[in-house]
């Protein structure tokens, strides 16, 4: 057998030989060799190019009953035993196929699509948790600060006067907030003024009370963003489990559509015009054209530079006559028993 | 026997003689043909049909050699598919059914026989370069789409003869009501 390009025409090449494990590959060279060249010379394409290459296949048939047989079909044994095999075989390529479509297979794949569905859910449910506090964090970063700089300039001034001291701040502006309108501002402290111990009190608790505030608030921040670390983690891990089981969904799905074996796959040759059907009037099909209605087919959206181009041919001059350039010749031929072609009239 | 008959004179009955006769004057004419048809080749292109191997390898070396500039020169490219797209814009390439009506004609009419309809459709347009997919609505196609498409159409489920052809488990019907089909633009276009 042979297939040239993989997709070109298949043939028997020549009949069977008896070979052994060390076959001297001389002998095999200049019995395949003429074959393969005669192949080739009755292969050319109707558009004038040749054979290029050809890939032969030599069978064993050593299991055969009668091996000795030439051809190999001339004996009744052997052709029974390879029906008997391509029997065997096709009965086990059912049942894989079968296995292919078992229910446990088809469980597989409803369950896996079930999962990839459910998972969509607590995905977008994440991603939306997730903005929402972003957003919230970035809204109170846009808050207006709070000046703090007259109460510690207080809390100092009166600390200083228990010592007997004074201190002096020099005139600030107020921080300006990011949002308009700007609120007003509380004025700067004196720095001579004096504070009473009642207010001493106080600003010292209010002191404390602005630590442990901010103590706080610095614990928050940092949970938060550990928390929305966490839940970034935590979406990224459900995005590639999901995309692990959508893979594995894939490979269920190929593995339950792809045939086990070619037999009888091939819709291209008769269209079967000569056993239609005429118009089945008021009936209703919904058969589709098979592997065409696959919309993702990358054929169909090659772009041009994937696409080799038929290119135009130059003129060339014409001989004056082809009268002796053509020879026309019919042999006529039997089959012999032994399989060879015997030429017994020539023209 | 009678030799005088001229049947059983005849070389033809005679099968190794008459075999001799046949294929003898099968290669004469044969070597004639050829060399006929190549002169008519040669007296309107320039090409030389000894490279090729086969009549329909002349014609595409013909076309290659005076159709396609003429494409060219339009900025027109014609793209090799066989190897890749072929097998899908096969399956709108269908044959023609062949089923026996036994028509009548009541009161006055034509009856037209329609032949040459291949080299009829050559003379038309064809889609030509790369393939690009696009999704069409009802409204886009009905415009201007001129291609290949999958598409559910209804047909009249009372004609007579259905007139839109699909391929289903290997064999060609052409349905009434709602399918589904891959045709080429030009089929639904006309019906």
């Amino acid at each position: 057998m042979n297939y040239p390009n993989q997709t070109g025409q298949r043939r028997t090449l020549g009949h069977s030989f008896n070979t052994n494990i060390q076959p001297k590959m001389d002998l095999l060279k200049d019995w395949l060799q003429p074959l393969i060249d005669a192949f080739e010379a009755q292969s050319g394409s109707g558009d004038g190019t040749f054979t290029d290459s050809t890939l032969v296949v030599i069978r064993n048939v050593s299991a055969l009953p009668e091996p000795e047989a030439i051809p190999i079909s001339s004996s009744k044994a052997n052709v029974k035993y390879i029906a008997d095999t391509y029997k065997a075989d096709k009965q086990v390529a059912n049942s894989a196929r079968k296995a292919v479509k078992s229910p446990t297979v088809q469980a597989m794949k409803s369950m896996s699509q079930d999962i990839l569905q459910s998972n969509q859910p607590i995905l977008q449910a994440m991603q939306q948790q997730t903005s929402a506090i972003l957003g919230a964090f970035k809204s109170q970063g846009s808050v207006a600060p709070v000046d703090w700089r007259p109460v510690i300039q207080g809390a100092l001034t009166g600390l200083a006067q228990a010592f007997g001291a004074q201190v002096t701040f020099a005139p600030t502006s107020p921080i300006a907030p990011s949002t308009a309108p700007a609120p007003p501002t509380i004025p700067a402290a004196p720095a001579s003024q004096t504070i009473s111990p009642e207010n001493q009190a106080r600003l010292e608790k209010l002191e404390v009370l602005v630590s442990q505030q901010s103590e706080s608030l610095g614990t928050l921040t940092n949970t938060v963003t550990q928390l929305s670390q966490g839940q970034a983690q935590l979406v990224q891990t459900v995005g590639q489990l999901s995309q692990s089981i959508s893979q594995l969904a894939q490979v269920i799905a190929g593995q339950a559509q792809s045939p086990p074996n070619s037999e009888g796959s091939n819709h291209s040759g008769s269209n079967g015009s000569g056993d239609s059907t005429p118009s089945s009037n008021g009936s209703s099909d919904s058969g589709s054209s098979t592997s065409s209605n696959n919309s993702s087919d990358p054929s169909t959206s090659a772009s041009s530079s994937d696409l080799p181009e038929i290119t135009q041919l130059k003129e060339v001059t014409p001989l004056d006559s082809y009268g002796d350039k053509i020879v026309t010749a019919d042999l006529e031929a039997l089959i012999t028993k032994e399989g060879q072609n015997q030429v017994y009239m020539a023209a | 026997m009678n030799p005088g008959c001229p049947i059983q004179n005849s070389p033809f009955l005679n099968s190794l003689e008459g075999s001799q006769s046949y294929i003898r004057a099968d290669v004469i004419a044969l070597y004639q043909i050829i060399t006929s048809h190549f002169k008519e080749l040669k007296s309107r292109f320039r090409i030389n049909p000894l490279n090729n191997l086969s009549a329909p390898g002349i014609a595409f070396t013909t076309w290659k050699t005076q159709q396609l500039p003429l494409l060219h020169k339009e900025n027109l490219k014609v793209y090799d598919l066989s190897r890749s797209s072929d097998p899908l814009f096969r399956e709108a390439y269908l044959g023609g059914i062949v089923d026996v009506y036994k028509p009548h004609l009541t009161g006055k009419g034509y009856y037209y026989d329609v032949h040459s309809l291949y080299p009829t459709a050559m003379t038309l347009p064809m889609p030509v370069g790369a393939p690009t997919q696009v999704i069409l609505s009802p409204d886009q196609f009905n415009q201007d789409f001129f291609g290949y498409l999958i598409a559910t159409v209804r047909a009249p489920e009372n004609e007579y003869i259905g007139l839109l052809s699909i391929r289903h488990n290997g064999r060609l019907i052409c349905p009434g009501g709602i399918f589904t089909g891959f045709f080429f633009s030009e089929e639904p276009h006309q019906i």
